[in-house]
């Protein structure tokens, strides 16, 4: 399912978001079939802070679901904090943390709760790395959500056709 | 001072509206006073993307 050819979801990154893409790994297309490729999705503040990554395609209710999240929990953020980056990271923290006990049940407050990181689904995974570093820089964050969230190698090798 | 976009917004058949580069993007979000959405994509979106 491709969500950002959904009118909605065009709509609302339009209105909120400046948008654009890198490719950070590669895939082979065996005999006219795609094999491997994955796509994380990061919202970021413009200076290129992440507010919160969709590790893997998503349908398209789940994305504008994601969007909105990022968007009024940054509102909120940004008036809770008044001008102060810790109190914005820290608010941030929470949130992740938030969403990461009530949607996977882990409370990293509690003790044990990282050896626990392994039966995390994918969005799991991404909301526990962005309460341990809230506000990350993506250039710090990309190839941890890409090869060991996502499963993916970091390559800048072209697609490779192969045919048997 | 920032200079304007130096790149064509293309849609590569989705509903959304992308600059080439996410400098590019991040220069213009922070002129619109907007978040920035980047995608990291294994291949090339330009032929083939998907979410």
């Amino acid at each position: 399912v491709n969500a950002l050819a959904n009118d909605n979801v065009g709509n609302y990154l339009n209105q909120h978001f400046v948008s654009s893409f890198q490719k950070v790994g590669t895939f082979k297309i065996v005999n006219g079939q795609k094999q491997g490729g994955n796509v994380a999705s990061y919202f970021c503040t413009p200076d290129g802070q992440v507010l919160h990554v969709v590790a893997g395609p998503v349908d398209a209710a789940t994305f504008l679901r994601e969007a909105r999240w990022t968007v009024e929990t940054y509102k909120l953020a940004v008036l809770d904090s008044r001008g102060d980056a810790a109190r914005l990271r820290a608010f941030f923290r929470q949130a992740h943390a938030d969403r990461l006990k009530q949607e996977n049940g882990l409370d990293i407050a509690a003790a044990g709760a990282l050896q626990s990181r392994q039966a995390l689904s994918l969005q799991g995974r991404a909301h526990l790395l962005l309460a341990a570093a809230p506000l990350v820089h993506i250039d710090q964050a990309y190839r941890l959500v890409f090869e060991r969230i996502l499963g993916e190698q970091v390559s800048t090798a072209p697609v490779a056709v192969v045919s048997r | 001072m920032e200079g304007p976009p130096t790149g064509a917004v293309q849609n590569y058949g989705t509903r959304v509206a992308f600059l080439s580069t996410p400098a590019e993007a991040a220069r213009q979000a922070k002129r619109e006073q907007k978040l920035m959405l980047v995608l990291h994509v294994a291949g090339n979106f330009e032929d083939s993307c998907f979410t």
